[in-house]
């Protein structure tokens, strides 16, 4: 039996999961915001399909679903290249399309990054826990029964729209398979870093353990003074952590928001989305930048989204 | 004199704070309702405050909050709560109770009683959803975390590690030395807010027998 506005998944993937931005204001008992990995890449998403910045989409990671569509709608996936199909027909990303009842859908492998992002012209319904459809499986809440995308999962979708097709400007899409820059302002235990130049001069490798609760840097040990004299702190996404084995973590949308280790420094938000896609064997490198070149950046990309696309980001 | 520093773009940090308690100021911050602020994260000494950085930049930020802080006069009036919450120190449940007498030099009477027997306050409620670290352990009970931490605690587990006692109020790996479970659910996914205690507030724990566990 087919179920009128719902689709089916087929093949759940590596780890598909649904996340939206909505989860604020929880962390004060320990539960995380949530949301999609590479935030960038969701609110584009987002956009093509008329929708606001916390909808809900689709995060895929490495590996994607299969799934059947049974309504008339549009889709759009963005973030790391992928090898998409509608219907055995290779698709595009960065572009909404069009799609009717019993199409199938089939993404296959990210190729230039880790996660790709799935939404549609439809609100999914579902129940929403700490105001949010995240799923965060550590308490089981969010998405379906707060689990991860399975197999003959479905979920219902209410007030489909078919809004006109639209594509992503070129100067929004992002490369994820060169060597990477990420800048970072210097965090409160910087002072104690013994190795700065060596620090600044090498290329970190991601762990492929990484996790959404952080990324596991290596190849490039952070020597500390004293570095148990400190006291627990807050932090967020993007917050570099320096455990005792000097290798740094940087923490993702499923952390904690208080730690005990020593801060390096965190990522400027503007490219907090950009490591998330960067894949184990390529390398990336921190450069320091101060907090007033940070809200520059965060001015100018404010700025650029409202301009080009409309979408308010301080909304 | 009250300090207010930015970490990262999107945290502002406000410490030194003297008299002022934390959950006072955090109290005071969270009904403000800035449109900004995301979260207000009250820990022991500090308080942290997780905004949106598209909305304003932190020295804006960190200006504003300034002025609707600094010349403030606090009072620490919010009436402490005190959570009287029970605890069952059988063997099912405290797997390191052996372990702790041991390595305190203490016979296990010693340990429960120097456990229960003072009033504790709530350093902080997070890292995991709901976990309650507890300040103002007996130095005599003062314990390193385990080496190997366990894959799974139990709900309600109740340990030890450096100089603090904490309740695990979800099930999740751990590496605290465990020494009592309470029956009570005090973290509940299904209610907003999911866990009434707050940071600040007091804790006594109350010995139960297996049986008065069991009843619960």
């Amino acid at each position: 039996m087919i179920l009128k506005n719902t689709i089916e998944i087929l093949r759940a993937g590596i780890y598909s999961s649904i996340q939206d931005l909505r989860r604020v204001g929880f962390r004060k008992y320990g539960i995380p915001k949530s949301g999609p990995m590479d935030e960038y890449s969701h609110i584009l998403t987002n956009w093509l399909l008329n929708k606001d910045i916390y909808s809900e989409t689709i995060e895929i990671t490495h590996f994607g679903p299969k799934i059947r569509i049974n309504f008339e709608a549009n889709i759009a996936i963005f973030g790391s290249n992928c090898d998409a199909q509608l219907n055995n027909k290779k698709i595009e990303i960065g572009v909404s399309i069009k799609v009717k009842s019993g199409d199938i859908l089939d993404i296959k492998k990210c190729i230039d990054g880790n996660r790709a992002y799935l939404g549609f012209s439809g609100e999914m319904k579902l129940k929403k826990v700490f105001k949010s459809f995240s799923i965060y499986e550590k308490i089981r809440i969010g998405g379906i029964s707060g689990k991860k995308l399975n197999k003959n999962d479905t979920i219902s979708f209410k007030n489909i729209k078919k809004p006109k097709i639209k594509k992503i400007p070129s100067s929004f899409i992002k490369r994820y398979d060169q060597n990477i820059i990420i800048r970072v302002i210097k965090g409160i235990h910087f002072n104690k870093v013994q190795n700065e130049i060596t620090l600044l001069d090498n290329d970190f490798n991601i762990l492929p353990n990484s996790d959404r609760m952080g990324l596991r840097l290596t190849n490039n040990s952070i020597k500390l003074n004293n570095p148990d004299e400190i006291e627990s702190t807050v932090v967020t996404k993007g917050t570099i952590q320096i455990p005792r084995d000097g290798n740094p973590i940087i923490l993702m949308s499923d952390s904690q928001s208080t730690g005990g280790y020593p801060i390096l420094g965190n990522i400027c938000t503007v490219d907090i989305s950009k490591i998330t896609q960067i894949k184990p064997n390529k390398g990336i490198r921190f450069k320091m930048i101060t907090l007033n070149e940070s809200n520059r950046i965060l001015e100018y990309v404010r700025k650029k989204f409202k301009s080009k696309l409309g979408i308010d980001l301080s909304a | 004199m009250i300090k207010i520093v930015p970490s990262g773009d999107s945290i502002i940090i406000i410490k030194d704070l003297n008299n002022l308690k934390s959950s006072t100021l955090t109290n005071y911050l969270v009904k403000l309702n800035l449109n900004e602020i995301e979260d207000v994260i009250s820990l022991k000494n500090s308080v942290g405050i997780i905004f949106n950085p598209y909305k304003i930049t932190s020295s804006e930020f960190i200006k504003n909050i300034k002025s609707l802080i600094l010349d403030k006069n606090f009072t620490n009036k919010r009436s402490l709560k005190t959570w009287k919450i029970p605890i069952c120190y059988d063997e099912d449940f405290a797997i390191d109770l052996n372990e702790i007498s041991t390595k305190c030099k203490l016979d296990i009477y010693r340990v429960k009683k120097k456990h229960n027997n003072l009033t504790y306050e709530v350093d902080l409620v997070g890292f995991l959803p709901g976990f309650l670290y507890l300040g103002n352990l007996d130095k005599s009970l003062y314990l390193p975390r385990k080496k190997n931490p366990r894959t799974h605690i139990p709900e309600g587990s109740i340990g030890i590690a450096g100089n603090q006692t904490g309740i695990y109020n979800i099930e999740s790996p751990g590496g605290w030395n465990i020494i009592g479970r309470t029956p009570l659910r005090l973290f509940d996914k299904l209610k907003d807010p999911p866990i009434k205690i707050k940071q600040g507030d007091k804790i006594i724990f109350k010995e139960i027998t297996r049986e008065e566990f069991n009843s619960y």
